[in-house]
Parts: structure tokens; sequence; C-alpha cells
């Protein structure tokens, strides 16, 4: 490994990433009775479009913009690029992008969160099972 | 006999009301069938990268047909869970009749996500399918579809005593089917004495016809792969079968047969 440090750092700023982003999707989720069908699906299409096993020029032209939504994205191409000798070009703004896309993600589950949780106190929708 | 079907018929009506409260079309089609579609995209990717996406395409687009077909052990554990093994016992059918029904509507996902599989995911990744002969690739499904789904409830019976390991049993039964059977590497990849053992799972000789039929190859390849598959399936139905008489004979002796979980 030729840039451990920022190795350490993108694995540090994906977590928290990882972490957002599962916000958003939990929030997204309770808007549903039947969340584990939602859950299940998404694994997949997230393998796929954040590049980590297959590298994301093999997709079509379409979908490399959809890409760079997806934390996990820059967090593969920072990683690799960590474990080359040469120089990591714009490695700070490429550490900037995982985590405010963390930070998006937190954000906005935390005020969807409290959207869901507003209108199941609205509707009275609250069970203890 | 006439009462067996009767059983399995309202054994099938239960799990198509069990799937239908579970899914709606939509939420089949955009969430199930889709997930699907795009695991085979997913591993059709890395075969285009490794320069192999027909052998991976086809190999993933039979095999996503065994996580349906696998379902039947959840279903099975369910079905213990909800206390209804006491009344199977007393009733004038088998039990062996409503397990093997309860799973029945998730080898019809199975089957139908697959052949979809086959209709839309060949022309997007350059892959030819033979004609006619793709005519046949729902009847090969079919089979693998039959022989997967008797495997699976063999597991069930099994794993009926530990409905704690439900989940995990599930993830290794298909896990390994598309491990070892020719899904992603050749079985040639495996060593003998894997090989060998890899003959008497599903999957395996139903994909070699598969990848036989649409490498325009013999006729005789084909019907006698679909042939061992047949029979493979009906092993493991054997082994179903004598697995659930097991456990509700175990039952009967040390009173486990309870009325609910």
């Amino acid at each position: 490994m030729h840039h451990p440090w920022l190795f350490a750092a993108t694995m540090l700023a994906s977590i928290f990433a990882m972490g957002g982003t599962s916000m958003l999707y939990a929030a997204a989720m309770m808007l549903s009775r039947n969340s584990a069908v939602y859950g299940n699906f998404l694994s997949f299409p997230i393998y796929i479009l954040s590049g980590v096993m297959v590298p994301v020029s093999y997709l079509p032209d379409f979908l490399e913009p959809l890409s760079r939504l997806v934390f996990l994205s820059w967090s593969a191409d920072l990683m690799r690029d960590s474990l080359a000798a040469a120089s990591v070009p714009n490695a700070g703004w490429r550490l900037l992008v995982i985590i405010g896309l963390g930070a998006t993600g937190l954000v906005g589950g935390r005020v969807l969160l409290s959207a869901v949780l507003r209108r199941a106190r609205e509707q009275g929708a609250w069970t203890y099972a | 006999m006439r009462d067996q079907l009767r059983v399995l018929k309202h054994s099938a009506i239960a799990s198509w009301a069990e799937f239908t409260a579970f899914y709606t079309w939509k939420t089949w089609t955009f969430t199930w069938l889709s997930r699907l579609l795009i695991q085979v995209c997913f591993y059709a990717l890395i075969g285009r990268m490794i320069g192999s996406v027909d052998y991976l395409l086809v190999g993933n687009a039979v095999a996503i047909m065994a996580i349906d077909a696998c379902v039947v052990i959840l279903l099975a554990i369910g079905e213990r869970r909800s206390g209804t093994l006491s009344l199977m016992v007393a009733a004038p059918s088998t039990h062996l009749t409503i397990y093997l029904g309860r799973g029945l509507i998730h080898l019809v996902s199975g089957v139908v996500a697959s052949v979809t599989a086959f209709l839309v995911l060949p022309p997007l990744f350059g892959v030819h399918l033979p004609w006619p002969q793709a005519l046949l690739v729902p009847v090969l499904i079919t089979a693998v579809g039959l022989s997967c789904y008797c495997y699976g409830a063999c597991v069930a019976s099994f794993v009926l005593g530990f409905p704690a390991a439900r989940w995990l049993a599930l993830n290794i039964s298909y896990l390994t089917l598309m491990t070892f059977c020719g899904v992603n590497v050749p079985t040639d990849f495996w060593p003998d004495w894997v090989r060998r053992v890899v003959s008497f799972l599903p999957m395996t000789h139903g994909l070699t016809a598969m990848r036989a039929l649409i490498a325009n190859g013999p006729a005789s390849t084909v019907v006698t792969q679909v042939v061992l598959e047949l029979l493979v399936g009906a092993a493991w139905f054997a082994l179903a079968a004598v697995g659930f008489n097991r456990m509700v004979r175990r039952g009967r002796r040390d009173g486990s047969i309870e009325f609910g979980a």
C-alpha cells in the first residue's frame, strides 16, 4: 500500500457516508409496511453502480453519472488509487465528495425520518408490533 | 391419490394467498423480478470484463430460479411454526403433500423470472440464442426448477428441527448450487471428488443441457442431461420424503409436535 494514510482516511469517510446513506434508506423504508422487499432489492444495483466489482466504464453511458451519486463509487476509486504507487490526483476533493454525500444522506434521512414520524403521529399509525 | 392432489391444490392456494399478501404484481415486478435481473446483469458485467459474458449470463439466468425454488425451506419451517403439524398428522393426507405444496408459487415465480431473464438480457449483452431451439428454454428451466425445488424440500425436512437456522440453510443451499454446479465456473474447475459430488446436485445437468442447447449441441446431449437432472430431482424428492417422515416419527415419539412456536 503506497498511500496508507489516504487509505485510512478514505475508510473513515466511507464509514461515515455509509452511516448517512443508511439513515436515508432506513427512513425511506419506514414509509412502507413491506420494507424487506425494498431492502432486498437495493443490494445489487448498488454493487453495480458503485463499480466495486466491475469498473463503471463497463456500464452503459447513461448509468455512469448515476454512479457518481453513490458514495461507494468514489470510495472504491480512491481506495484503489491509494494502493498504487502514482500520486493520487485531487485526493482532498474526492474525500470531501465522499463526506458530502454521506452528510447529504444524513441530513436527508433526518428530515425524512422526522416527516415520517410526524405523519405516523398525526395518523395514529403507531402500533406495538 | 385424488385426495393427495386435492390437498396439494389447497396447499398451493394457501401458498398463493401468502405470496399475494406479501407481493402485489407491482412490488414483485419492480423489487423481486428486477432485483433478480440486476443480479444476472451484475454477473454478466463481470463476464464482459473477463471475456466470458455468454457463460456467466446463461449460468446466472438459470441460477436465479434456484433462489426462488429454495424458498420452500422458509415456507416449510413457517408452516411448522404456525402450529399446523399436529393437525396434519391427524389429517387423512400426509404432511409431505402439504409441505411440498407450500412453496409451489415460488417455484412458478422462479421459472417466470428465469424465462424473463432469457428473454430480456441476452440481446442487451449481445448474446445470441439459437432459433427455434430457444423455445425449449422454458422447458429446461422448469426441469431445473423442479429438481431445485425437491432439493430445497429435502433441506427443509432436515432443518425443520432447527427453525433458527432456516435463513442460513436457505443461503447455503442456493449458494452451494451457484458455486459448484457450473454457474460461474465450469464444474471441471473443481477437483474430481467435488465434481462427483456435484453430479448429484440439481442444476449441474440441467445447466449442461442448457449450454448444449444454446451452443447448438447434439440433441442427445440435451435430452440425456435433462433426464439426469430429473433423476437427480427424483432422488432429492425421495430424500425429502424420508426426512419429513423421520421428523414426524421423532415428533410422535418424543412429543415434540407442537401446536405453535
